[in-house]
């Protein structure tokens, strides 16, 4: 009886350690052989000879409405430019093991370029240097693998642009004056605090507006909304409050709400719209600043055309049209940022991610 | 000569009304509360306003329930790290009930009995693997945040109905806390799992000998805690209306905060359900203190700091002051 308690709870054990590393089983054997690499090579040639460049993305979870979004922007791009996505794939959870398999078949497949975000930028390092080797331009977006050999990474969140985007909210949103309490995730992150500096910055050109407060969270969702129930109480007249980390405009607008002060009091910053949505057509959060994955995706894609055209890489304030819009390169990098674009009621239930 | 013995009687009954508050626990921490609401009450004149105690209540809710079982863990010599992973994990389970249409009923009873089936695994394994709690829930705390993780894929659910919000709003929380409270203080007091927990603290051995199931007693207390951490969950999630997988994260130092600072020894077989709360309570004044005295973010984790610091000051002072008594 005691002994099969005791297997009883190895086995419960043994399941949960499974459910966890499950996973991650093990990585796959290189399968690179000298006559993939050949063919590759010749195919490499097609887009030259006329036909339109064969693009393929691999993207770390496939299902996610992000990558969606990002992979039609790609479509998009692909289409005005002439080129063609051939395939767009990922494993169905976080597994970069079966990225490293669909990179693979991509360069059988003779893809000229190859769009990746990846699940692990360090596992992923010898695939792409393997892609690179034969001849395939690879790109990064949205998560980068910056120690691989890739040839460039277009991604969202610049600190300095996204923050001046919600400082220019604040001010549109409160009239250009009154009190605002700023909300961060943790005071150690490089980011937020330079989301923060740039929030500051457009500010200090308004004296109207005062900064009342700046109160971190260490992205802890209720610990946000006690912090803000707090504020409200210090500060009667306070106008707004805006975030630089996603959790804390619906953390905000959770508390603005329950304290009863919807339309009084409004949350601004960065978040995502799945979360905020509720907040967003109720009215506490007039307005979002995020990235679009589409323009992300639309100039990744546009990005690698390019560079099969003729071996140019995106340049800082690069221009992708109207709806890819002009990328920042920050000097002596090979990572382009995306600019930051405001979600409103109207068009928050666009995007489910 | 009357009037010299009276005297002397009232000394006496005087000192002995003072020896006798010398001996209450609990005592610092009360007092200590009592400073720190005059010093803050007395710069700002919301603090002691109807919202703002009632504010109050809310942010303690959660870190209280969950103290009150990190408390039993900690009076019989151990210590529950994982009940911040296991919130986050039964708001995963109940996220996904909630998305299927369930009643508020249910995802509470599901909850409840996933946080205590979760905790009784803790105590299970402690007792049959004869590893230190500390051990066997530094594990768990990893396992159930993963399977959180696992189970949600990361997602959050938002837009919950008002039913899922009712254990958030106004002075239910604190009803809960309170009624939690209560019911753990009797436990403690009048019930023999009570006592029996005190004597696994001071003293394992001895409480086996003395005929005590001690192992059953240990899956009590960690299922305990599991249960609380369930009941913490739904505060939670009706707190912040949105269910998120990173929920809880730290929240078992926050709870071994609260409880050591109500007087629970790591020591084992000394503390109280009170003590406990008083202990939630500082934490819940220090964090809103803070915020209406305007004093700036990168300060604030200084000043707790140094105010948990200068309790537990207190506290050994009337130690020792109540020791050289005796002597």
């Amino acid at each position: 009886m005691k002994k099969v308690k005791v297997f009883a709870i190895l086995a419960l054990v043994a399941v949960m350690v499974f459910a966890m590393f499950g996973c991650s089983s093990e990585a796959p054997a290189e399968s690179s052989t000298p006559a993939e690499s050949s063919q590759t090579a010749e195919e490499t040639q097609t887009g030259s000879d006329g036909e339109p460049w064969k693009i393929g993305i691999v993207v770390k979870q496939m299902g996610a409405p992000y990558f969606d979004y990002a992979a039609e922007g790609s479509k998009k791009a692909a289409e005005e430019m002439g080129a063609e996505i051939i395939s767009y794939t990922g494993p169905s959870s976080e597994d970069v093991n079966q990225e490293i398999t669909f990179i693979e078949d991509l360069i059988t497949q003779g893809a000229d370029a190859i769009l990746v975000s990846t699940a692990d930028s360090t596992a992923i390092i010898p695939t792409i240097n393997k892609a690179i080797e034969a001849g395939v331009a690879v790109f990064t977006f949205d998560i980068d693998a910056p120690d691989s050999d890739r040839l460039f990474c277009i991604t969202a969140g610049d600190a300095v642009e996204s923050g001046t985007a919600i400082g220019e909210s604040i001010v549109e949103q409160t009239g250009g004056e009154g009190q605002v309490a700023l909300l961060t995730g943790g005071l150690g992150s490089d980011t937020l605090n330079q989301r923060l500096d740039a929030i500051e910055a457009v500010l200090a050109d308004y004296p109207d507006i005062e900064i009342v407060a700046t109160e971190a969270c260490d992205d802890d969702f209720e610990k946000c909304v006690s912090q803000v129930e707090n504020l409200i109480q210090t500060y009667p007249d306070i106008k707004a409050f805006a975030g630089v980390s996603t959790v804390n405009p619906p953390a905000a607008a959770m508390a603005i709400e329950s304290a009863g002060k919807t339309g009084e009091i409004i949350s601004l910053g960065i978040g995502l719209p799945s979360q905020c949505s509720e907040y967003v057509d109720s009215g506490t959060i007039p307005e979002l600043i995020l990235w679009d994955p589409g323009v992300m995706g639309y100039d990744a894609a546009a990005a690698a055309i390019n560079y099969l055209n003729d071996g140019s890489l995106p340049q800082d304030g690069q221009n992708f049209g109207e709806y890819g819009g002009e990328i920042i390169v920050p000097e002596g990098t090979t990572v382009g940022y995306i600019p930051s674009i405001i979600f409103t009621k109207d068009n928050i239930h666009d995007y489910e991610f | 000569m009357k009037n010299e013995i009276t005297a002397n009687a009232k000394r006496q009954s005087h000192r002995g009304f003072l020896s006798a508050l010398f001996n209450i626990p609990e005592l610092t921490i009360v007092l200590f509360i009592v400073i720190v609401a005059i010093f803050i009450g007395v710069q700002s004149n919301i603090f002691f306003t109807g919202t703002n105690v009632l504010n109050i209540t809310r942010q303690i809710a959660v870190n209280g329930v969950i103290s009150i079982g990190m408390m039993l863990a900690i009076i019989a010599k151990g210590v529950d790290l994982s009940v911040g992973s296991l919130l986050a994990l039964v708001c995963a389970v109940a996220g996904s009930l909630i998305q299927v249409g369930a009643p508020a009923w249910l995802v509470l009873l599901v909850s409840l009995g996933l946080g205590a089936a979760c905790g009784f695994l803790n105590g299970a394994l402690i007792v049959k693997l004869r590893v230190a709690p500390i051990i066997v829930t530094l594990a768990t705390m990893n396992i159930f945040r993963g399977i959180a993780y696992v189970y949600s894929g990361g997602k959050w659910t938002t837009n919950l109905s008002d039913d899922f919000l009712v254990m958030g709003t106004g002075i239910v929380p604190g009803l809960i806390l309170a009624a939690t409270v209560v019911v753990f203080a009797v436990i403690m007091k009048y019930t023999r799992f009570g006592r029996y927990v005190y004597a696994i603290g001071s003293n394992e051995d001895s409480a086996r000998l003395a005929g005590i199931r001690v192992d059953h007693t240990k899956r009590m207390i960690f299922m305990c805690s599991g249960l609380l951490s369930g009941l913490a969950a739904m505060i939670f999630i009706g707190r912040t209306g949105a269910i998120q997988p990173s929920a809880g994260a730290g929240y078992e130092m926050d709870a071994i905060g609260a409880a050591v600072l109500g007087g629970v020894s790591f020591l084992g077989g000394k503390g109280s359900v009170v003590g406990t709360l008083l202990g939630a309570v500082l934490m819940g004044l220090l964090m809103n203190g803070m915020t209406l005295l305007k004093i700036s973010a990168n300060y604030q984790g200084l000043i707790t700091g140094v105010v948990i610091i200068l309790a537990l000051l207190l506290d050994t002072a009337r130690t020792l002051y109540k020791e050289r008594k005796r002597q």
